[in-house]
């Protein structure tokens, strides 16, 4: 089997395959899946995958971490262990949902670390909105949006992330309920709950800011 | 604009139209240092540089192990049943034999089993031809002392013109 990789650009890299004479062209997940399914070629599907949803992923991990040295580390982690347990990924799946499903995951992991050490450095103390407030280091955004991500970081963690899913990634109740492994009716419950959070909070502390 | 987002603008509307106004407003992109990702793609490479490579399980059977096929429902159930009817087969056919051993031993006639013995007396020792489990030499210790009480409280109770 012959394969050719043409690269253009960072996201819509090609290859080719061609055996005895016949040849297809492949993109996106299915090309991930082909160069990873060969000992030879892993690591350039890996880093195709790592250039395919990097962004994305960094996204919704910087907005669930806050600062980007913990969403760097988050993602680290999280790409680390999607090189690990690639081989368990089934391909009836969708990729995107099971490399959420492992951001989310490595991101409530870190929050819940984050929230012991300081639980104990404040010896029982709640972090009120305005410390929470202060992990969000949108200093230079409008009025509007520093009160949006005040109000978010209000939110539980896995509320939290159900919010930023659906809010900022625009994904639908399905998929997020493939990545977090929750029915769709408890997931559509805890938006509805945290968009009226939200507003409440977001009305009731806009002077504040 | 597709089903998704279409989706989740007109549940929004309805839920908090003040935060549909914000999204659409604006929809913060969360900035990043310069060259981030090339930096990201890079260290993420050395790293798994120093793993041993894993390899995507194929669904066309290239490298599928034995561990996959037992968990595979459809196949554990066959060779679950493919056992159970083996396993019967082999119980089944231990019980007729063992059946049949005791039809042919009771057929036999006491001569029969006599003229064996006779015939055969030198290939038993003398523990398969006694009960060993209630033989009362195996539950009696014998020893000096018990011998001679046993001579003595025989002596007492014996009538001495019966010796004579």
């Amino acid at each position: 089997m012959e394969v050719t990789i043409i690269n253009i650009g960072k996201v819509h890299t090609k290859i080719t395959t061609s055996a005895k004479g016949g040849g297809k062209s492949l993109e996106g997940d299915e090309l991930i899946f082909s160069l990873l399914q060969e000992q030879g070629t892993y690591d350039d599907g890996f880093r195709l995958l790592v250039q395919t949803y990097s962004e994305r992923l960094y996204q919704h991990v910087r907005r669930m971490v806050g600062t980007h040295e913990d969403a760097n580390d988050v993602l680290q982690d999280c790409f680390l262990k999607v090189y690990r347990n690639i081989s368990r990924f089934e391909q009836n799946s969708k990729l995107f949902t099971w490399l959420y499903r492992i951001a989310t995951n490595e991101s409530l992991t870190f929050l819940e670390k984050r929230k012991r050490n300081r639980t104990s450095s404040f010896d029982g103390q709640e972090a009120t909105w305005h410390g929470r407030m202060s992990t969000t280091d949108n200093v230079d955004g409008d009025k509007t949006v520093r009160a949006l991500e005040a109000a978010i970081a209000t939110l539980p963690s896995k509320q939290k992330a159900v919010f930023n899913l659906r809010y900022y990634e625009e994904m639908s109740y399905a998929d997020m309920s493939a990545a977090l492994e929750t029915s769709e009716g408890a997931l559509k419950a805890s938006y509805h709950h945290a968009v009226k959070k939200i507003e409440a909070f977001i009305k009731e502390n806009m002077d504040k800011l | 604009m597709n089903k998704s987002v279409q989706d989740m603008k007109e549940e929004l509307k309805e839920l908090s139209p003040f935060l549909l106004e914000m999204k659409d407003k604006k929809q913060p992109i969360k900035e990043v240092p310069e060259h981030y990702f090339d930096f990201l793609e890079n260290s993420i490479m050395e790293q798994v540089s120093l793993e041993q490579t894993p390899t995507l399980q194929t669904t066309t059977g290239q490298r599928v192990s034995i561990y996959s096929i037992f968990f595979n429902w459809k196949m554990g159930l066959s060779l679950s049943v493919l056992f159970l009817v083996v396993a019967a087969f082999i119980f089944q056919k231990g019980m007729d034999s063992t059946g049949n051993a005791a039809m042919q031993f009771s057929d036999l006639t006491y001569d029969e089993m006599y003229q064996y013995m006779n015939d055969n007396i030198d290939t038993f020792d003398e523990y398969s031809l006694t009960d060993e489990e209630n033989s009362a030499l195996d539950l009696i210790e014998i020893n000096t002392e018990s011998a001679t009480e046993y001579l003595l409280e025989g002596i007492e109770t014996s009538d001495l013109e019966d010796l004579l």
